[in-house]
């Protein structure tokens, strides 16, 4: 399968481009120079958004404030948009001190899910204006992340990316010089299993893992609208590489009528959708499989064939007169070619 | 509609849509690759023609795509690649991880993109296979794999070096 371009440059122009990005000035990458600070308010977000590579994981932080140095503090972790098939799944996290556990419900942090999206923008915004009280951060996995695990030869499950997820902006989280004392998450799968799991990575600190824990604990609720409304902006700040591309995807879940009709218009018939959609959901994969040009990948599983020991007693007639070749050419897929 | 292919060659190619005669072409690649020939394509971007496109920017993908016709490859994939380190690339096909190298046409061998229109119902008619393009160097892409001596492809090229101290005459023999 060849495919074949005129456009050199355009290869060039990247390479220099994430030179760029790499830039190191007195130890702090652009990158880290960019992100400290940059959100501070709700519409940084789509400015953040709408200036990222969507194609990779973002991982943002909000400035620490100096009471969470100093103060023993809880930490929240949830996750928005685990279930659709359009955009990022984004980890929240939230903390504040342990003496500040009012302000969290007089922020109005509650189930997330009861919360519409006005509510939550709302007390996103009263975060932002508390900032010197409590903190945030998001890691927006990419969809095409995602896809790239769950296709991986070792496939690495939803679960664990999440899990990961989380560890990871928890670890951000104390290097960055937060004092926790408690951890609530909001558990994928077992919460036994992932409980232990945390307690062995983070000894000596309290933590939680439960089913629902956004409706429980506000600090998780807080950490969840955190997500929610990231999520909310990526998806809407959303830059196609692919071109021209019908904004209207609704929520991004597979059963919205909406995101429907968007996903059966954006099909190319050779590289399938823009990298907005998840291409390992089933229900990208239905619409590939009937709308799309046929691929073929060679299979991971598929080692040395087995032979049958019967084979062996059988009288071989094929190999008789063929004539076998060198490894050095069977290996090489070499072979003589007389005709084209 | 006709069909698409590649391959690297030692000798003349002439000029612009010559004839190749097989016996020109004293090496060709794995098999994988004849194999696409006949099932992959050539892909050329911007809907152009391909008999047009004389410098060609090749991908070597490591699946099979069963169409033969242009894609957009410039904004679906070119678009989409990272250097993982300096000779390494990522990239994604369908949600798939891939990882590629650029490979150069051995020194003194040609690559050359054809074209032919319809295959003849005989094997007895001469068949008029068209040189689209030249090229000398592509990249070549695997399926969540950094390339290296192990894919066939990459290994062939060692028949280049063979052939060349096979087929030389021995002209500073040690005296023994």
């Amino acid at each position: 399968m060849w495919m074949c371009s005129r456009h050199k440059c355009s290869i060039r122009i990247f390479i220099a481009q994430a030179f760029v990005d790499n830039v190191v000035v007195n130890g702090l990458s652009t990158n880290d120079i960019i992100e400290k600070n940059f959100i501070t308010k709700r519409d940084d977000l789509t400015t953040y958004f709408s200036k990222r590579d969507h194609s990779v994981n973002q991982v943002h932080q909000s400035k620490v404030p100096q009471i969470c140095k100093d103060e023993p503090c809880q930490l929240g972790v949830d996750e928005a948009g685990r279930g659709p098939v359009l955009g990022p799944m984004v980890y929240g996290i939230a903390y504040a001190p342990l003496s500040q556990k009012q302000l969290l419900e007089d922020l109005g942090c509650a189930d997330s899910k009861t919360l519409t999206e006005e509510k939550r923008d709302a007390i996103f915004d009263k975060m932002c204006n508390n900032d010197d009280k409590l903190g945030w951060a998001f890691d927006s996995i990419s969809p095409n992340y995602i896809a790239n695990c769950m296709y991986q030869r070792t496939k690495t499950s939803l679960n664990e990316i999440s899990m990961n997820s989380a560890i990871g902006l928890i670890r951000k989280t104390i290097e960055a010089g937060v004092f926790i004392t408690e951890i609530y998450v909001d558990t994928v799968g077992k919460p036994e299993k992932y409980q232990a799991k945390l307690v062995n990575l983070f000894p000596g600190i309290k933590i939680v893992v439960a089913k629902k824990a956004d409706s429980t604990y506000p600090i998780v609720s807080a950490a969840s609208i955190c997500a929610k409304v990231s999520r909310d902006h990526a998806l809407r700040a959303w830059q196609f590489l692919e071109g021209e591309n019908d904004k209207e995807y609704g929520s991004g879940y597979p059963n919205d009528p909406v995101t429907k009709v968007w996903l059966a218009n954006s099909i190319d018939p050779v590289f399938g959708f823009p990298q907005l959609v998840r291409f390992s959901w089933s229900t990208a994969e239905k619409l590939l499989q009937s709308s799309a040009i046929a691929v073929e990948w060679e299979d991971p599983d598929e080692d040395e064939s087995e032979i049958k020991i019967s084979k062996f007693f059988a009288p071989s007639l094929s190999n008789k007169s063929v004539k076998k070749k060198h490894n050095f050419f069977t290996n090489r897929c070499l072979f003589n070619a007389t005709t084209l | 509609m006709g069909k698409s292919g590649w391959g690297m060659g030692k000798g003349q190619t002439r000029s612009q849509n010559c004839r190749i005669a097989p016996p020109e072409f004293e090496w060709r690649a794995c098999e994988s690759v004849v194999h696409d020939v006949g099932v992959g394509k050539i892909f050329n971007e911007d809907g152009e023609n391909l008999s047009e496109t004389k410098n060609p920017v090749l991908h070597s993908m490591p699946c099979k795509i069963y169409a033969d016709d242009n894609a957009n490859v410039n904004t679906y994939f070119k678009s989409y690649i990272k250097n993982i380190d300096d000779e390494n690339f990522k990239s994604s096909f369908r949600g798939y991880p891939l990882q590629g190298k650029k490979i150069s046409v051995p020194k003194g061998y040609m690559g050359v993109t054809f074209f032919e229109y319809k295959k003849p119902e005989t094997d007895e008619t001469e068949r008029n296979i068209y040189a689209t393009g030249t090229f000398t160097e592509f990249t070549y892409w695997n399926y969540d794999k950094i390339p290296s001596k192990n894919d066939a492809l990459i290994s062939a090229l060692d028949w280049v070096d063979i052939a060349e101290a096979l087929h030389s005459t021995e002209n500073e023999t040690t005296s023994s």
